[in-house]
């Protein structure tokens, strides 16, 4: 979890970049806290990004779109899948694959994630645009 | 006729692979993605390197 110095660090990289209404930490002194992030898209859309803070930053935090988004298909995306840059859902919610192990360092902060999901989402409309799976634009990490 | 989004697209492809002419950048305080040219100046954080590392599986 956290430390205070650390989540002040947090707190002040949102606030010089995000409206301040525009994200907010949860249960911060509990023993699963989060914070949830608005992101619109290019296209206008809005979603809700909730990443879990519980083990953050020493492990990879997982990220949720706060709602389950279908694919091109129509298929729920609740599991995991490499095309699509996903893991297994939880709460109903579409699980992103945002960084991978190997890319993971205690120094990446809840912006950067934002802004990889923030990329994420709008990789997502483009696929549901035109029917290529993630991957397609979103390379594999190596 | 490519929208906006899908040449988008195709430019973070082309970051992936290394061969584009144009560098990503996220500008917070608009929320869009933009394109630039590669060492042009502008608003927003550059976040190529995103698109080169690649997502996890």
């Amino acid at each position: 979890m956290m430390d205070n110095e650390r989540y002040q660090a947090e707190q002040m990289v949102l606030r010089s970049k995000l409206p301040a209404n525009a994200y907010r930490f949860m249960n911060m002194n509990t023993a699963q806290p989060f914070v949830v992030l608005a992101a619109r898209t290019n296209a206008g859309n809005v979603y809700t990004i909730r990443i879990e803070l519980a083990e953050f930053p020493a492990n990879i935090p997982r990220a949720f779109v706060t709602r389950m988004l279908r694919n091109k298909a129509g298929e729920e995306m609740d599991s995991p899948s490499a095309s699509m840059h996903t893991l297994a859902s939880e709460n109903g919610w579409t699980r992103i694959c945002h960084y991978g192990a190997n890319a993971w360092t205690p120094y990446i902060s809840v912006y950067k994630i934002y802004v990889r999901c923030r990329l994420w989402l709008e990789m997502y409309e483009l696929h549901l645009q035109t029917g290529k799976p993630m991957d397609y634009y979103l390379k594999h990490a190596t | 006729m490519a929208s906006v989004n899908e040449k988008l697209g195709e430019e973070v492809r082309k970051q992936g692979q290394g061969t584009a002419m144009t560098e990503l950048a996220f500008n917070p305080l608009t929320g869009e993605f933009e394109q630039r040219p590669q060492g042009s100046t502008g608003t927003g954080d550059v976040v190529t390197k995103m698109t080169e590392d690649g997502f996890a599986n």
